[in-house]
């Protein structure tokens, strides 16, 4: 933690300069169209964010919380800075951004790192799915009162709601997790546990949230029937995302081997590129990247140089994604939906902690992973997002409900998770013991050399 | 994701090309300013195959007027107060007065041209292209340095002049965008100047500050260096100023002041060509009025090379032997850069037909720059024996 208040207090200077640049362009300046305010908007956020991060940090908060208040404050919401547009138009970017994250996550992804831990991943996440899913399905049953759009719901409908809901508490954040390992460069077991399991969740996840929509859909709806070919359709898309995500790694890797410079400018085509074709066949762009980072890491040579690689935009990546998170944060939403909100946070979170040391025990970790291992887990994100995002797409009636207290609680959850990893990593003395000097989302990329003068 | 995804495809498409020309990526060249790019932007685009439509090219705008700032980031970046000194007065000076005389001599003999009635050139715009031609690319001389391997004197002064040109071209584009700006609270000359170099400097402190003391960790640089380009272009968009004179000024200040100036030229240096192919490229295919504005474009640049060799003529005036020479415009020839990244900014806020003409001059020099300037540079070089016997064989 920094102590000093000069340091604190020329940055947020700094802060204010920068807030009074922008708001003194916003009123003598033109208005601008959607596309330039993102590029605004993406200045701002960058630099704001680095800014906010730095100060956050003098209170012992992680960066990744900086960012978030960042992008909430100068977001549609608050100061509104950075208009709905241009939030819109920064999609790309947020694409860019996701899929670097997946690419990394899946690299970190080794094979001795799955294999040392196989047990405890298998225990922790076999006792989520125990405990957390319907847990959390039942809370929300027994909130339903509470609940407008539940309680006009039918009790089949409401349940069908429920479970989509239940997949949603059950997703972890990857993103967090990196962003959170990159700025304190950590290693040990709570390290390589919480990777292994915050990913592995992703995959589980990704696969129930497809069946529960299904099933919510039928249940929600009913002239609606269960149809084998979702199944089909689900199957197709999974198995299409890891054949594209295999073929897109070993060309990666051969890229890195053959070719080997031009890396930024690489995965930038890379990752527009496959994010472009897995929209148009319906395939998991999260899980055809991090599959591409696993075969990488673990079929070819060449996995250290793709961590490099993307290390160097490493805090580019977080700022941006994080930045962007906040900004979407819905405040009146929240302001409305608190107390459910509230609650289902509280649930969820109890519901993991029980959960984690159940599957520790389980697995007989070590008593480091059985006390902090739940505080990793805490942290929703950008799949979260991208869930509720999509639940308002596919349910008229009730989505857009949904969705709101989907992403009240990921805000909640957003805030509360960086800063309990964090506290974890101080607590078990990993922050700060990474043995490599480069590498990956988690760690940054090493320092150029230092100027005189 | 629809409109970014062919533009990927295509990006991907002309490196490829470029790679191939360079003979398997081991000189770092494709050609000496990359123009092959802007032949495959032709080639792609409304007057080849058509393949790149308007709305694309459109979509792609903001992302162009970034990468616009950025170039004049690192031109400012590249000055520092040192290097500057030790190049002594009369090649200072010399460095201000050659292009400002190329861009006297081309605008008064595109002025001539207009009043035969030979084109129609609004006033503002044979002001833009004017000072686009007056920039020289550092490309050409980086070429001789890395393919010819000349050393030398002449070399030198021509690379000093090339880098140092640049900052007249920034200066013209700060004057000019606010005077075109049809809107905006900058349209005063000096409240524009003023307006560019408060808010350069600005951004320059929240950048040092960012940066910080300590040894340069890269991931913030690029953080940081992004964060203010982005806004150099929201914020200069906004006040109707130009982005890359406001990136420029940022930049400079860094580069003036900071003690990580040189880390973050090296950290940044291997993104200009790409950056610069992307403009080129996207200029090439931005061409769509038809075969009158290429016309003009090379009638521009045949002049732009006279005025160049008038200019690089009384700027060596000033100049002591070896460099003072009569033919030493003809090492001045190259254009695309920082020059070509102007044009595209500039004619992106004129009417449609005048920016045409813009961008097609800026096309024309750049593709003249590469198969007259190199082989004009190469050259002179010979004759002022900068390039060993032995690389002279090297073909150009």
């Amino acid at each position: 933690m920094k102590s000093d208040t000069p340091g604190a207090l020329r940055q947020a200077a700094s802060l204010g300069l920068l807030l009074a640049l922008v708001l003194g362009g916003r009123h003598v300046g033109i208005a601008l169209p959607p596309a330039m305010g993102a590029v605004l908007g993406l200045g701002l956020m960058l630099v704001a964010g680095d800014l906010a991060a730095d100060l956050v940090e003098r209170v012992g908060l992680p960066h990744l919380t900086g960012y978030l208040l960042s992008g909430l404050v100068v977001g549609p919401h608050v100061l509104a800075l950075v208009d709905e547009p241009a939030v819109h138009a920064l999609a790309p970017v947020n694409t860019l951004a996701l899929a670097l994250i997946a690419l990394s996550a899946g690299a970190e992804l080794t094979w001795s790192l799955l294999s040392e831990g196989a047990r405890s991943l298998l225990c922790s996440v076999g006792a989520q799915l125990l405990l957390v899913l319907p847990g959390s399905i039942l809370a929300l049953l027994a909130m339903r009162p509470l609940v407008p759009f539940l309680a006009a719901l039918p009790l089949a409908g409401a349940v069908g709601v429920t479970l989509i809901w239940g997949v949603v508490a059950v997703s972890r954040s990857p993103s967090a997790t990196l962003g959170v390992l990159a700025q304190l460069k950590p290693d040990g077991p709570l390290t390589r546990y919480t990777l292994g399991v915050v990913i592995a969740f992703d995959l589980v996840v990704l696969f129930l949230f497809a069946i529960a929509k299904n099933v919510a859909a039928i249940l929600t709806d009913p002239g609606a029937s269960f149809s084998f070919a979702v199944l089909h359709d689900l199957g197709v898309g999974l198995l299409g995302s890891v054949a594209c995500g295999t073929t897109l790694g070993l060309l990666v890797a051969l890229y890195l081997r053959v070719v080997g410079r031009e890396l930024l400018l690489f995965l930038l085509i890379v990752s527009y590129g496959a994010t472009g074709l897995a929209d148009y066949f319906h395939f998991e762009s999260l899980l055809l990247f991090i599959v591409a980072g696993f075969v990488v890491a673990n079929i070819s040579r060449q996995g250290e140089r793709l961590l490099e690689a993307v290390a160097a935009g490493g805090r580019f990546i977080y700022v941006v994604f994080f930045a962007l998170a906040g900004a979407h944060l819905d405040l009146p939403v929240l302001a409305k939906l608190w107390p459910v909100a509230l609650g289902l946070v509280l649930v969820r979170a109890g519901l993991t902690v029980g959960s984690a040391k159940l599957g520790s025990r389980w697995a007989n970790d070590t008593p480091l992973i059985r006390k902090y291992g739940w505080m990793p887990l805490i942290s929703q994100a950008g799949v979260t997002i991208g869930m509720a995002v999509s639940i308002g797409q596919e349910f008229p009636s009730f989505g857009d409900a949904l969705a709101a207290m989907v992403i009240a609680v990921v805000g909640l959850n957003e805030a509360v998770g960086p800063v309990l990893f964090k506290w974890a990593l101080d607590k078990t003395g990993e922050t700060g013991k990474a043995a490599r000097t480069h590498g990956g989302l988690t760690a940054p990329a090493a320092p150029a050399p230092a100027q005189p003068g | 994701m629809t409109s970014v995804l062919p533009l990927v495809v295509l990006a991907a498409l002309a490196t490829l090309i470029t790679f191939m020309l360079e003979r398997g990526g081991r000189t770092g060249y494709g050609w000496v300013a990359g123009s092959e790019f802007v032949l495959v932007g032709i080639a792609i685009g409304p007057l080849g195959l058509d393949l790149l439509s308007s709305e694309l090219v459109t979509a792609v705008q903001p992302a162009v007027a970034l990468t616009v700032a950025w170039l004049g980031l690192r031109l400012g970046l590249r000055f520092r107060p040192t290097t500057l000194r030790a190049l002594g007065a009369r090649l200072r000076v010399a460095c201000v007065l050659e292009p400002v005389i190329t861009l006297l001599l081309l605008r008064g003999l595109l002025e001539v041209l207009v009043r035969k009635g030979a084109f129609e050139l609004s006033g503002p715009t044979a002001w833009v292209i004017a000072a686009v031609g007056s920039a020289t690319t550092k490309s050409a001389t980086q070429w001789a340095r890395d393919k010819l391997r000349a050393r030398g004197g002449v070399l030198d002064v021509l690379d000093t002049l090339s880098t140092l040109d640049d900052a007249v071209l920034v200066v013209a584009a700060g004057v000019l965008t606010p005077w075109l700006a049809p809107t905006g609270p900058a349209r005063h000359v000096a409240v524009a100047l003023g307006a560019t170099l408060g808010l350069g400097a600005a951004l320059a402190v929240l950048a040092a500050l960012l940066l910080g003391r300590g040894a340069l960790r890269t991931d913030i640089g690029w953080v940081v260096l992004l964060g203010v380009c982005a806004l150099c272009t929201g914020l200069a968009t906004q006040l109707g100023l130009s982005p890359v004179a406001c990136a420029g000024v940022a930049g400079g200040l860094v580069g003036m002041f900071s003690r990580h100036a040189d880390a973050l030229e090296q950290l940044t240096r291997t993104t200009e060509r790409p950056a610069v192919q992307v403009l080129l490229f996207l200029g090439g295919a931005a061409l769509h009025q038809g075969y009158v504005a290429l016309i003009l474009g090379v009638t521009v640049a045949v002049l732009r090379g006279l005025a160049k060799l008038g200019g690089g003529y009384l700027g060596s005036r000033l100049l002591h032997p070896p460099a003072r020479r009569a033919d030493l415009g003809a090492g001045l020839l190259g254009a695309g850069g920082v020059a070509f990244a102007v044009a595209t900014s500039i004619a992106a806020q004129l009417s449609t037909r005048q920016g045409e003409l813009v961008l097609a001059s800026a096309v024309a020099m750049t593709l003249l720059g590469d198969w007259v300037g190199a082989p004009a540079l190469r050259g002179l070089l010979v004759r002022a024996e900068n390039i060993p016997p032995l690389a002279r064989e090297v073909p150009s």
